[in-house]
């Protein structure tokens, strides 16, 4: 993410110590190249409005600002957001909890691999919105059917992932640790681990973002708190802004986890980030 | 050559290797092979004959499909801090740094608790032998093909393994680099003398570098010769490749290994004209 953009041709004919106005204009232009799409987008969203002039069909960007405001102001965005928040964070745990161990011993062991492996082919495919109605029957209307529909839909990624992190560990570096005597536990977390950990970490990036996906719309089926339920509640009383308000704060939260794990991964797995940029000198 | 006897450390009889896919093809048939007590020995053959099954079969990472290998008398089973394997690609771990590389074999159970300061001792000596010296903290992706490949025979020495085995491990170095490698592996092996089995196809390194060579022929390969170098050590300075005694050694190894290369699939006569070239 960070070092692609770095080779923009617009920008690199310029030398970073020149100092007259032009350069150091462009050099400004050049730093918030990431933002212009959304600034544009935000334009022609309020454009639209404007010539629609139908607030409940699209309402002015800086009325949603405003209703977020409000809502964030009377507490009922912070109560919904953190309902929701807590939600897919305690269900993404549980999916890791799962997936991981399950990945690494699948992907380890044939046994597990031949045992498990058609549960995971066919479940996997189950759309996993699919199961609230029955999550709901089994465990109520409660925080535990939510719960559990989040982990059922993040743990498939991160199994899978997992599983492909570890299968993909390179032979030469298993055989290399056995002639010098290495023990399968060793092994396992010498070697595997650290190998395997940056598909993980994708695991849990496709984990986290299906997990925010699946709560929002269990929450629209059966819940009476969290973002789902709010946007469809803004629905329900036509109060389009709440719906983007909504949206809006699903957004920012999603893109905040999604860079936090980002982080996470290239400080653990920095190593693995370096080997794509050197694939990428050579060709 | 008959039996073991106490100069010989790994002795290899009838090692076979036969693969069963559609049909069942032989790929190694009946190895006889001494190697003996800190000897460097050069394995050479032409491509697909077979040589890095053998040196994968002596690692333990292959299992022979007949025959059998002992070493110091005992036979082998599966891979053991015994034999030490350098790899033709590099095998180091990218996500620890030339120190840990090197260190990585002493900090297993298996090395039987050494302590921290012991470790940084022999790394640090490995990292002065290998002269990898300002380098301890780099990352593999941020050294050279021929760093890495010190890297790795310090990482391998580090485990002080009876046999070093090594599979062309110069083979994707550019010529200049493996000319530098070869001289400091003579050195290495001259300063401690360990028994090392070497697969190689190129015959100028492996005169420069053994005791013997011994030559494989292709499918299914065997030992058909073993060509003894009597080249005086220490050469790591002073051995030239246009010493008599040398070209005389690579005329002969080169007659040796034509037949087989002619016979090969993917020889192109008509471009193999080194040989002719060498002759007077």
């Amino acid at each position: 993410m960070k070092a692609g953009p770095k080779s923009a041709p617009a920008i690199r004919s310029v030398p970073p110590e020149a100092d007259d106005v032009v350069s150091r204009f462009l050099r400004l232009c050049h730093r918030f190249r990431r933002v212009y799409s959304i600034v544009l987008l935000l334009l022609a969203w309020e454009v639209f409005a404007f010539a629609i002039n139908d607030p409940l069909f699209l309402p002015s960007f800086i009325a949603v600002l405003k209703m977020a405001w409000s809502m964030l102001q009377s507490g009922q965005l912070i109560v919904d957001a953190s309902a929701s928040l807590q939600r897919s964070l305690i269900g993404f745990a549980f999916a890791m909890a799962v997936g991981v161990p399950l990945g690494i011993l699948m992907g380890w062991f044939r046994q597990w691999d031949d045992f498990w492996g058609s549960i995971v082919s066919l479940s996997n495919p189950i759309p996993k919105i699919g199961l609230v109605p029955l999550f709901v029957l089994w465990f109520g209307i409660g925080e535990l059917s939510k719960v559990a529909v989040i982990a059922a839909g993040g743990f498939f990624p991160i199994l899978i992932n997992v599983y492909n992190g570890v299968r993909g560990v390179n032979p030469i570096w298993i055989w290399r640790a056995r002639t010098v005597g290495i023990s399968e536990t060793e092994i396992l977390f010498k070697v595997i681990l650290p190998a395997a950990l940056p598909a993980m970490f994708t695991g849990a990036r496709l984990g986290m973002a299906l997990a925010w996906v699946i709560l929002i719309a269990a929450e629209m089926v059966a819940a009476r708190s969290g973002l789902g339920f709010r946007i469809l509640y803004g629905q329900q009383m036509f109060e389009t802004e709440v719906v983007f308000a909504g949206l809006l704060t699903i957004s920012l939260l999603g893109f905040l986890f999604d860079r936090v794990i980002q982080a996470l991964s290239q400080k653990t797995c920095s190593w693995y980030f370096r080997l794509g940029h050197q694939a990428q000198a050579e060709t | 050559m008959a039996g073991p006897s106490d100069s010989v450390i790994i002795s290899a009889r009838g090692v076979g290797k036969a693969f069963s896919r559609r049909d069942v093809v032989t790929a190694l048939a009946g190895v006889d092979l001494d190697i003996r007590r800190s000897e460097f020995l050069c394995l050479i053959g032409p491509s697909g004959c077979g040589k890095s099954t053998f040196l994968y079969i002596v690692a333990g990472l292959v299992s022979a499909t007949s025959g059998e290998l002992t070493l110091d008398g005992r036979p082998m089973r599966g891979p053991s801090r015994d034999r030490g394997l350098i790899f033709q690609e590099d095998a180091l771990y990218p996500w620890l740094s030339v120190f840990d590389n090197i260190a990585f074999g002493l900090r297993l159970r298996a090395a039987r608790a050494r302590s921290r300061e012991e470790i940084a001792a022999s790394v640090a000596a490995l990292i002065r032998l290998v002269g990898l010296q300002g380098f301890e903290l780099r990352v593999p992706t941020e050294l050279s093909g021929g760093m890495k490949q010190r890297t790795a025979i310090a990482a391998c020495l580090a485990t002080e393994p009876k046999v070093l085995l090594m599979d062309e491990p110069f083979g994707a170095l550019d010529a200049q680099t493996r000319g530098i490698l070869q001289r400091e592996l003579l050195r290495i092996h001259e300063t401690v003398g360990r028994t090392t089995l070497f697969v190689t196809h190129d015959i100028r390194e492996a005169i420069l570098l053994s005791d013997r060579v011994a030559v494989m022929s292709a499918r299914p390969g065997t030992i058909k010769a073993i060509v003894d170098v009597d080249l005086p050590r220490p050469r790591w300075r002073s051995l030239q490749e246009q010493d008599p005694a040398f070209l005389r050694l690579e005329r002969h190894l080169h007659g040796l290994l034509d037949d087989d290369i002619y016979n090969s699939s993917d020889a192109v006569p008509a471009l193999d004209t080194a040989t002719s070239l060498a002759e007077p």
